[in-house]
């Protein structure tokens, strides 16, 4: 996709935030539904043979909640999502649509199965038979869970595009190399949110004294027990992750690495607690408990859908699309030709700013930094290159890729350079003198250009280069 | 465009216009249910002032407050549909509206979370305890919501053929139409709505008495007719005023080649639902051969709707760019899962109501 698209300004907060910020929410809800379906199956099952006597009432319960949140929350936070991405990255959903669209199509056809199935539940159950009711659940449990499988594929080719990237294959890019442990693992983690929701609501529900809770508890937290595999699936899929965002998030990145931290120190409390105390101790856990569990995996949940946005830079599809919506192939283009000089978008406030140099500068942020730098507020340049003088600033830019190689190479011409260069600085400073101010020196833009030179046009990791090939 | 649409189009175009067409209706169908079903239970709730009406004597409004919740979660799935589709056919113009309106066009996401569980609560009993003024004010704000997010999708629809103004809006943010447009089309659909949704509620009201679960008295047929008589009206009105007020290129479309037919066709089905619903006026009760008229007219009439709702962005955006790119998306597979997912999942659809039906416990 080669149009310049018009970028709205987010004040101090980054795009990438906004995005992660939505998906959690989304994820999370989503990932209870999954569960919820076959932990459901499972109590209706207790109820059918006559192996839990409050089975029944649990069932009607849980599920009441399923659809306050899941329809709801759950269906609007999956719109939200698009029309966030689509905010945040319309080169990058623009590129998935294109081309997933017929799986997007066919996880489209299990939603309007779920509600059906989930509505025919919800408003007849008590009224059908064992079996009918059975069958519904079970219906609405695949097909929640096939939503997961489907969405599940095209997440993960994101970050491991795998065999696609030379075949192009639908297929090949569905069942990537991320795609197995990514599955599982998510089942799990959906699996483990529908118990810890389960123990919140038997605590909520008035009409069961302290034995039938304990009992309904005691078989709820038999869905945590797959927890155990989470370590090893972990390890799984970080061997199959590329070299490169391993060891972002192995230490490479500090923030990337925090937000490991969080997910990996969360489910491990969270599994230590189900195992040892709800499982093999058959201890109660009342609704204070449960619902700070709950938290606990929303942390988790929230901590992996950050690895999983961050891991992925420099680019939004691996190998196919930078973060900033150029593709790799464009980048020596646009150092000839520039990266505003086809950008049809003004400035909002223009007349801020003192001059059209800097103007210049504005678009060029605008159009290859913004995405993951404010000016002044999250991750802001202004306050990274605050210790660098112009000359370092000019190096570090133009080599972007080696200062950083979870960032894209600089993508425009060296007048583009040092009017950003020059917009950082007012920025920083508005009132100081620039010595540059209105025009750049023949000088300068030479030293400049032989540092683009030098930097090249490649993605920043070696030795990723080198894989491509 | 001189061939009848949408034979006049590269086939790979033609044939994602087609299915994003196909779902776009499909969401406006469920759609027209919540937007008329919560105006009229606005209406109804406010009319009688302070007292409540009991729910037996408002078959209509107690039908539609038991169903809305349902029918918002089919319109909003059905509309994930086409929200796919359009970025395949439509591509940057749509992105581009989206992110020239950013928040204002984001604001329908919580509106209609609110809205969502608005219609929960209007379902529940709780709120028909309490006061006339908060009874009011929910049924309305619920109705708001809805015609809000229309609203949003109206606007950025318009916007996304405007792709000469995009500059301009961007610095100033001011939009490039004039509010009669938005309005015009806005009583377009909101008119269209109410046919659509009598047809819909004329079923469910029929069936209610035709399996005499309940015993109830025939529901007298008129306020539904002259709802959907009136809708109608007011949306060709509205939709003929739409056109007079646009411009050349848009007349021409649609009173060319590729267009003309489907007002034909259109009107038709206007004239095939003025028969049925006068009919249903006449006889006082719902009968079915004037619902399968009814139904029919609005069937055909939507569709109509639809293309021609369809050539007239299509004489805005040009479409001749966008083909290269419909052609390359085309070249991807998947599409044989799809058609096989989509005769799995209607299978189970199917099984789904047959066992609420057949599996009522003995
Ligand atoms: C793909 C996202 C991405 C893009 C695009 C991007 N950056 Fe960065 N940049 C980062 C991240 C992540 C860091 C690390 C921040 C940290 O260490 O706290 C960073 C760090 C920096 C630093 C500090 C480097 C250091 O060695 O301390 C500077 C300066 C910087 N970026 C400038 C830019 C400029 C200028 C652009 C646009 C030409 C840009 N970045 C584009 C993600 C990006
Ligand atoms: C009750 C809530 C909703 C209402 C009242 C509503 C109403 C409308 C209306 C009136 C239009 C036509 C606008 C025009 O042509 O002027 C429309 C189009 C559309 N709607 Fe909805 N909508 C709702 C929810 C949704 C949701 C949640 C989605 C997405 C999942 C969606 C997807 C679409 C799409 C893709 C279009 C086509 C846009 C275009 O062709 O430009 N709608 N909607």
């Amino acid at each position: 996709m080669d149009q310049v698209f018009p970028v709205n300004d987010y004040g101090p907060i980054m795009p990438g935030l906004v995005m992660a910020g939505v998906a959690i929410v989304h994820v999370f809800l989503a990932q209870f539904a999954v569960g919820g379906g076959v932990l459901l199956c499972y109590f209706q099952w207790l109820a059918m043979t006559g192996r839990d006597p409050h089975a029944r009432q649990f069932v009607s319960g849980y599920f009441k909640l399923l659809v306050l949140i899941s329809f709801v929350l759950g269906a609007l936070t999956g719109v939200g999502i698009w029309l966030t991405a689509i905010q945040i990255s319309p080169a990058t959903i623009g590129s998935m649509v294109d081309h997933f669209h017929w799986l997007w199509a066919t996880e489209w056809t299990f939603f309007c199965l779920e509600i059906v199935s989930g509505y025919s539940f919800y408003r007849y159950h008590s009224r059908l038979n064992d079996r009918a009711a059975m069958t519904l659940l079970a219906i609405y449990a695949a097909a929640s869970w096939m939503s997961l499988f489907i969405i599940n594929g095209i997440l993960s080719w994101q970050l491991t595009p795998g065999r696609w990237l030379e075949t192009h294959n639908v297929f090949d890019g569905f069942f990537n190399p991320g795609f197995w442990p990514s599955l599982f693992f998510r089942t799990i983690v959906s699996l483990t949110l529908a118990a810890l929701a389960a123990c919140v609501v038997t605590n909520m529900m008035p009409s069961l004294n302290r034995g039938a809770r304990r009992s309904l508890i005691n078989r709820a937290a038999l869905m945590l027990v797959p927890m155990v595999l989470m370590p090893g699936l972990g390890i799984w899929f970080l061997a199959v992750m590329p070299a490169d965002s391993r060891s972002w998030v192995l230490g490479g990145s500090p923030a990337m690495m925090l937000f490991l931290n969080i997910a990996i120190g969360s489910s491990m409390a969270i599994g230590a607690y189900a195992i040892f105390g709800m499982v093999m101790q058959r201890l109660y856990i009342n609704s204070a408990t449960a619902s700070l569990l709950l938290m606990l995996a929303f942390g988790a949940t929230a901590g992996g859908e950050f690895v999983r946005e961050g891991s992925r830079k420099p680019y939004s599809i691996r190998y196919v699309l930078y973060s900033n919506a150029i593709r790799p192939d464009q980048v020596a283009r646009l150092r000839d030709i520039g990266c505003t000089s086809d950008d049809p978008y003004g400035l909002r406030n223009d007349s801020m700013y003192p001059d059209d140099q800097v103007r210049l500068g504005a678009k060029v942020f605008r159009r290859q930094c913004s995405v993951c730098h404010t000016v002044s507020g999250t991750n802001a340049v202004t306050e990274l290159t605050g210790a660098w003088d112009q000359n370092q600033m000019r190096l570090n830019f133009a080599k972007l890729q080696h200062t950083k190689p979870f960032m894209p190479p600089f993508a425009g011409t060296a007048v583009e350079l040092e009017s950003l260069v020059q917009f950082i600085n007012w920025s920083s400073d508005p009132q100081a003198t620039r010595p540059h101010a209105g025009d750049s020196d023949p000088g300068t833009l030479g030293q400049i250009e032989a540092w683009l030179q030098e930097a090249g046009t490649a993605p920043g990791n070696f030795e990723q280069n080198h894989k491509r090939h | 465009m001189d061939n009848l649409f949408p034979s006049g189009l590269p086939w790979p175009t033609a044939f994602y216009l087609t299915v994003y067409l196909m779902t776009f209706a499909m969401h406006q169908a469920f759609m027209h249910y919540v937007l008329a079903g919560s105006l009229y239970v606005t209406w109804v709730t406010i009319r009688p002032g302070r007292e409540t009406v009991p729910l037996t004597e408002q078959p209509l409004a107690a039908t539609l407050r038991d169903w809305m919740p349902f029918l918002l979660s089919a319109a909003i799935t059905a509309g994930v549909a086409p929200l796919l589709f359009i970025q395949i056919v439509y591509q940057h113009s749509f992105y581009t509206a989206n992110l020239l309106l950013w928040w204002r066009w984001m604001a329908l996401v919580p509106v209609l979370i609110i809205a969502f569980y608005l219609l929960y609560l209007i379902k529940s009993r709780t709120l028909w305890k309490w006061p006339y003024f908060v009874r009011v004010m929910v049924v309305a704000g619920a109705s708001a919501s809805f015609v809000f997010t229309g609203f949003c999708w109206t606007v950025n629809h318009l916007l996304a053929n405007r792709s000469e103004a995009w500059p301009e809006v961007y610095v100033t943010g001011q939009l490039p139409f004039s509010s009669m447009a938005v309005v015009l089309r806005m009583l377009v659909w909101i008119g269209g709505s109410f046919a659509t949704m009598s047809v819909i509620a004329g079923w469910q009201l029929w069936y209610r008495h035709a399996t005499h679960r309940e015993a109830i008295e025939p529901v007298n047929s008129r306020p539904l007719a002259g709802m959907a008589l009136g809708g109608l009206g007011l949306a060709w009105l509205a939709g003929v005023a739409y056109i007079m007020q646009a411009d050349e290129m848009t007349r021409n479309m649609v009173f060319g080649r590729a267009i003309f037919a489907y007002i034909v066709v259109a009107v038709i089905g206007a004239i095939v639902q003025v028969v049925g619903w006068g009919f249903q006026w006449r006889s006082s009760q719902l009968q079915t051969t004037g619902l399968v008229t009814a139904t029919t007219g609005a069937v055909v009439s939507l569709s109509g709707v639809c293309v021609i709702r369809e050539g007239i962005r299509i004489s805005a955006i040009d479409l001749t760019g966008l083909s290269v790119r419909h052609s390359e998306a085309a070249t991807v597979g998947g599409f044989g899962l799809f058609v096989v997912a989509a005769v799995v999942v209607s299978l189970l659809i199917g099984w789904c109501v047959w066992l609420v039906r057949a599996g009522a416990s003995p």
